[in-house]
């Protein structure tokens, strides 16, 4: 019986971002809308990475590599795509006057990147943890690596809102932050590569992968609160 | 391997998990270890790794009230995987039968007689009984079997070094769905089940032999199979292979006779029946057809949906489904005497020289003592032939084919020539493996059936002339066995699945070849009886032609296929099912004597799974459930505050 373990990773993964999403996100359609169009697009930068992977069979380092690259690309793509139709979007906008139109847009698009995200790569392990047996996580041994897997996802997905929020105020034309966009690719970068360490051999890998991404996720809220408070100014 | 679920028209047998059952991984060595382990309240299920010589029903009916159990794996040999030269795990019994004490007590020949024989009192008595759990059997002697073996035995290990305490542990999944269900009638009429039985074979050199010739017939028969809990690693060495290899190695010798065979005053008939450990299907079907009149009500010489052979080769019969009718030539009513080899590998037990026995159904009958006598006075040298009631206890036949002539009529003098006395040793089980069949087991095995076989040899030759005379045994019997083809054949019917004698016919590859009886399937014969049919086929043959063939089919009428050759001898098959059961027109099967034998085995689907992984306990479960509902709760409360917390910050009141 591992009912109890699929509930648990389920809402350890998924709790959290629904929580934002039915607080926030739901009440507006047109938000909503916005969310689902960002999940597509990071699901077309996923699908890339996985034809290269696909054809090349690359190790797992290079595949995080250029994975996140991908969607870091897709993420400017968006960004352009969005810019063009900001316009309408802010007149349709419940408080067109507001400054943080563009900011919200962004957050909810880096919802809509990280739920797709979380659901791709969780949805299959969670879905096996309802069978008999589970796999231990091989650099913490006392724990399934569903658990560890749950809280990989959740911060995540929350990660992906503030690098959103954050690389939408790197983007924006003609002040471009630079440091902000670099801040993002690193840290995804880091985040990502720092999952290895969960079926690593270092002993008590997976609690140094997810210590580095709560740091980087406590980094990345607060710069985007900053951020934000620029843009008030 | 798993055992697998039997019914017949009045019980149920075998095993059934209607679920896949997980379980913990645990072995009990010991009675002791077992009755702590049940009386124990350790918690959660467990698959209980037990050696096959506690699987009592006592021990898995506890194990299964106990609630603990989820699945029973037996240990039946093997050591232990770490190091390789160690000693094995469990000791080998000596005599473990999981058949009954009386085997197939209720179809035989005393069946209604008020006190019985046990003819195997160590019988565990599990065969017949039914388990609604899985069982599978541990029994390395292959790559496959090795691997899951060693996976298991490790992860018990694992278990053990961490004291069933410490989570992570091993558990292990078994899934055997059967779809049989209520009892054998039911079960074949929905479909989910198939008759056990097979093909028997028959040979004679007579090869013009006619049911009104008028002259008297020797029957020598023996049991092509054999039965085990766990069918696929059924091997059957003395139950089964022994004797069917001393009928053939008798088949041989006399082939060689000059005079031949063929012109003697009797017909020699060699009989080798499928399926006799399931209630005698084997020997009562022949014999029910040879004595009862048979008509074929319809005949099509194209293959038909319900009989599946075409019948215009042989010269068969559609309804009832007959290949050929040449069993019609036997005349029952001729049948003078009946020389039947049981078990006789282990002639070379107990006292010195080798000892085999004769067991009659009628001491007084006078033919029964002049083949005793005569088979006791051709024993010489180290081999010694004895009545199996000169101890003076008188036990009546043993499981045999025998019986079924008997059945007919009382007074067929009938010999059972065997290796023991009054108890049978590893009937029907498992151990009956010939010990791991190292070549010491290879040279007493066979110089064990090649002396009983050229005592038998020697007297049929004599009997078949009427010159059996105990009084005066004829010195010289120019009748000899081949103990260099007993030996072969040892082989091929074991370990040796890449002998030469399969070439004929089967790409087999496999390392050991089953002796379970198995489904009867009218059209095509197994493996076992294929084997016979080629070589009683060409040792009988009357002449062996030069025209190359693949199955009877391309060869002429009359003519069968033996060794790629078409062959003209009188070897035929006979199908074999439990005489309580019979073909409808339809080609299905249905019970017509639920006192007979009605064995049916039920189908399942796919392949037996067997899977072994890491379980958690129970507590680090709701652990991560509790954290999984905190972190949600946590993250509507932050959210709410997070909210008024940005809204003040960034002034958007």
């Amino acid at each position: 019986m591992t009912l109890l373990t699929f509930f648990g990773c389920a809402l350890t993964a998924y709790g959290p971002p629904l929580a934002i999403f039915f607080l926030t996100v739901a009440k507006d359609a047109q938000l909503v809308i916005l969310m689902v169009s960002s999940a597509f697009f990071w699901l077309i930068s996923i699908l890339i990475a996985s034809s290269i992977w696909f054809v090349s069979k690359s190790k797992d380092p290079i595949t995080v590599l250029y994975s996140v690259l991908l969607q870091e690309l897709f993420r400017w793509f968006f960004f352009k795509l969005l810019s063009r139709a900001e316009k309408g979007l802010i007149l349709a906008s419940a408080n067109p006057t507001s400054p943080f139109n563009r900011s919200t847009f962004a957050f909810v698009s880096g919802l809509g990147f990280g739920f797709m995200n979380g659901l791709v790569t969780y949805i299959n392990p969670l879905v096996s943890s309802v069978g008999s047996g589970v796999i231990m996580c091989k650099s913490c041994p006392t724990l399934t690596s569903f658990f560890i897997g749950a809280i990989t996802t959740c911060l995540s997905i929350l990660l992906h809102i503030t690098w959103m929020v954050l690389a939408f105020e790197g983007f924006i034309y003609p002040k471009r932050k630079y440091y902000y966009i670099i801040w993002v690719v690193l840290s995804h970068l880091g985040a990502s590569y720092s999952t290895l360490f969960n079926q690593s051999e270092i002993k008590f890998g997976c609690v140094i992968g997810i210590l580095i991404n709560i740091a980087m996720l406590g980094v990345s809220i607060i710069a985007s609160v900053m951020a934000l408070k620029k843009v008030n100014k | 391997m798993p055992c697998v679920r039997i019914l017949n028209s009045t019980s149920v047998a075998g095993c059934q998990s209607l679920k896949p059952a997980s379980g913990i991984l645990i072995l009990t060595e010991t009675q002791e270890l077992l009755d702590n382990f049940i009386k124990s309240n350790q918690a959660g299920k467990y698959v209980v790794v037990l050696p096959y010589e506690l699987m009592t029903n006592d021990n898995l009916r506890s194990l299964e009230s106990s609630r603990k159990m989820s699945g029973v794996l037996a240990l039946i040999n093997g050591t232990d995987p770490s190091s390789p030269t160690s000693s094995p795990i469990i000791t080998r019994p000596t005599n473990l039968s999981p058949d009954e004490k009386c085997p197939n007590c209720q179809f035989d020949l005393y069946r209604n007689d008020e006190s019985r024989y046990l003819w195997n009192p160590n019988g565990l008595g599990i065969i017949q009984e039914s388990y609604d759990f899985p069982i599978f059997a541990l029994y390395p002697y292959d790559r496959a079997s090795n691997r899951t073996y060693n996976r298991i035995i490790s992860g018990v290990q694992f278990n053990e070094r961490r004291a069933f305490e410490r989570f992570p542990l091993k558990t292990v999944q078994l899934e055997s769905l059967m779809f049989a269900a209520i009892d054998a009638p039911t079960c074949l009429r929905r479909n989910f089940c198939d008759p056990i039985g097979g093909h028997s074979v028959y040979s004679t050199p007579s090869i013009d032999m006619n049911e009104n010739d008028g002259k008297p017939i020797i029957v020598v028969s023996a049991a092509m199979d054999s039965k085990s809990l766990f069918q696929d690693i059924t091997l059957g060495v003395n139950n089964g292979i022994s004797g069917s290899i001393a009928l053939i190695a008798i088949a041989d010798a006399l082939s060689k006779s000059q005079p031949p065979v063929k012109n003697f005053p009797k017909h020699i008939l060699f009989t080798l029946f499928a399926g006799e450990s399931w209630g005698f299907l084997g020997s009562q079907r022949f014999v029910k057809n040879i004595f009862e009149p048979f008509n074929c009500i319809q005949n099509n010489t194209k293959p038909t949906t319900s009989c599946g052979i075409n019948t215009g080769n042989f010269g068969g019969c559609s309804f009832p489904c007959f290949r050929d009718l040449d069993f019609k030539r036997i005349n029952f009513n001729n049948i003078d005497s009946i020389f039947e080899l049981s078990s006789v590998s282990n002639g070379q037990t107990g006292v010195q020289g080798l000892n085999y026995f004769v067991h009659v159904d009628d001491e007084n009958n006078v033919g029964n003592q002049v083949l005793i006598q005569g088979l006791r006075a051709l024993a010489v040298g180290g081999t010694s032939v004895k009545s199996a009631s000169e101890d003076g206890v008188f036990r009546k036949l043993p499981p045999s084919s025998s019986m079924a002539f008997l059945e007919k009529n009382r007074n067929i003098p009938a010999v059972v020539i065997s290796d023991f006395q009054a108890n049978l040793t590893n009937y029907n089980s498992e151990y009956d493996d010939g010990n791991g069949l190292t070549d010491a087991d290879f040279s007493r095995i066979t110089t064990s059936i090649c002396s009983i076989a050229n005592v038998t040899s020697q007297a049929i030759w004599l009997h078949a002339q009427n010159l059996l005379n105990p009084a005066n045994p004829a010195a010289n019997v120019p009748i000899t066995v081949n103990c260099t083809l007993v030996r072969e054949l040892l082989g091929c019917l074991t370990i040796n699945g890449t002998c030469s004698l399969f070439d004929a016919f089967s790409d087999n590859n496999d390392k050991r070849i089953s002796h379970y009886t198995g489904v009867f399937d009218p059209t095509s014969p197994a493996l076992l009886p294929l084997f016979h049919y080629n070589v009683l086929g060409s040792i009988n043959a009357n002449l062996t032609s030069n025209r190359g063939c693949q199955d009877d089919g391309d060869c002429q009428f009359g003519e069968i296929c033996a060794n790629l050759n078409c062959t003209n001898s009188f070897t035929r098959f006979h199908h074999s099912y439990g005489v309580g059961l019979e073909f409808n027109e339809k080609g299905e099967a249905v019970v017509v004597d639920p006192e007979k034998a009605t064995w049916v085995e039920s189908g399942w689907s796919g392949d037996f799974d067997f899977q072994i992984f890491n379980s958690t306990s129970t507590g680090s479960q709701i652990g991560e459930l509790l954290t999984g509902i905190l972190v949600t709760v946590l993250s509507i409360i932050g959210i709410i505050f997070g909210k008024k917390y940005i809204r003040k910050t960034l002034k958007l009141d």
